[in-house]
């Protein structure tokens, strides 16, 4: 596909122009000084920024990225049901799957990390009733999770992202931006299981920002 | 203590948006378009949300057919197959240029 695209540029100069990122950022905003104006502007790779996050573009980002109908009608079901008794319903984001092997492994944190920092997590807030919902990409050990008050996510990727984000808090996986999403999305506190010795307290949990990766 | 409850999924902003319906707004700058991204889908939401901020300011319309794989959780199936047109057009332009030359 890359070998296309540079090939058309090729072909039709005036028209096309590409611009290729690796690991370096690119700003969007010098687009339009880099390219001259009567371009289509093909993008390929995965670092491309823009500066301008302000209130409007980021109501327009959420306004557009939200899941269809039939998934927004399974998420509401399901934080209905959660939400019945009027607890504190805190989201889990256990990723594991490809955080094995990623960056040597460096990101990922045992389901028994989690499950620390869910009771850590209960300490700080004695005065509500604490319920979580629990959302892996792999199956998840009930034993290791029997002492809490809590219930997985319908397993759908998108169910599952946008259900976080409807939970009052969020503990999620660190270096996963599917997490973040969900923090973002939802505007949900986030405290990422970064350091596994660490006890969070109220201050740990920030939410994401959409200019955050 | 604030309680977040799922947004309305009335898309009231979208409606204007330049991704949408590119004739209410005058073009200013030419057409982006992601062809690849690598990145799954937190990966692919945040540059999304980088090329909307962008077009939001600077009315710039941008197309992202990278997001295809996703495509049919997000919008209706119209708009999946528009972005699989699109990607499309690119491999059979290509084609057609290839063949004009060499066939």
């Amino acid at each position: 596909m890359n070998r296309q695209i540079h090939s058309l540029a090729k072909r039709m100069p005036n028209i096309l122009s590409v611009i290729q990122c690796g690991r370096e950022v690119v700003l969007l905003d010098e687009l339009n000084n880099a390219c001259p104006s009567n371009r289509f502007s093909m993008l390929i790779g995965d670092n491309f920024r823009s500066s301008y996050h302000n209130e409007y573009a980021v109501r327009a980002i959420r306004n557009y990225l939200q899941p269809i109908e039939v998934h927004q009608a399974n998420i509401n079901i399901l934080v209905n049901e959660l939400r019945a008794t009027e607890p504190l319903l805190i989201g889990v984001h256990i990723r594991q799957g490809d955080f094995r092997d990623f960056s040597g492994g460096t990101f990922l944190r045992s389901p028994q990390d989690f499950a620390n920092v869910m009771e850590d997590v209960i300490a700080l807030f004695t005065q509500h009733h604490v319920r979580f919902l629990i959302c892996s990409d792999e199956s998840i050990d009930h034993e290791l999770f029997k002492q809490f008050d809590y219930r997985t996510g319908t397993g759908h990727l998108v169910e599952d992202l946008y259900a976080l984000a409807a939970t009052d808090y969020l503990i999620g996986s660190p270096g996963s931006t599917f997490s973040k999403w969900a923090s973002f999305y939802g505007e949900t506190p986030l405290y990422c299981v970064d350091d596994t010795t660490q006890r969070p307290s109220i201050d740990d949990f920030q939410t994401a920002l959409s200019s955050d990766y | 203590m604030a309680t977040n409850t799922i947004p309305s999924p009335v898309r009231d902003d979208v409606l204007d948006h330049p991704l949408r319906a590119t004739t209410n707004k005058q073009k200013q700058s030419p057409p982006v378009v992601l062809i690849k991204h690598h990145g799954r889908l937190g990966n692919q939401l945040f540059t999304f949300g980088h090329l909307i901020a962008h077009s939001v300011e600077t009315e710039t319309p941008i197309f992202n057919l990278a997001f295809h794989r996703y495509g049919n959780i997000f919008w209706d199936r119209l708009g999946t197959l528009y972005a699989a047109f699109l990607r499309g057009l690119v491999d059979s332009l290509h084609l057609f240029l290839y063949v004009r030359k060499f066939g």
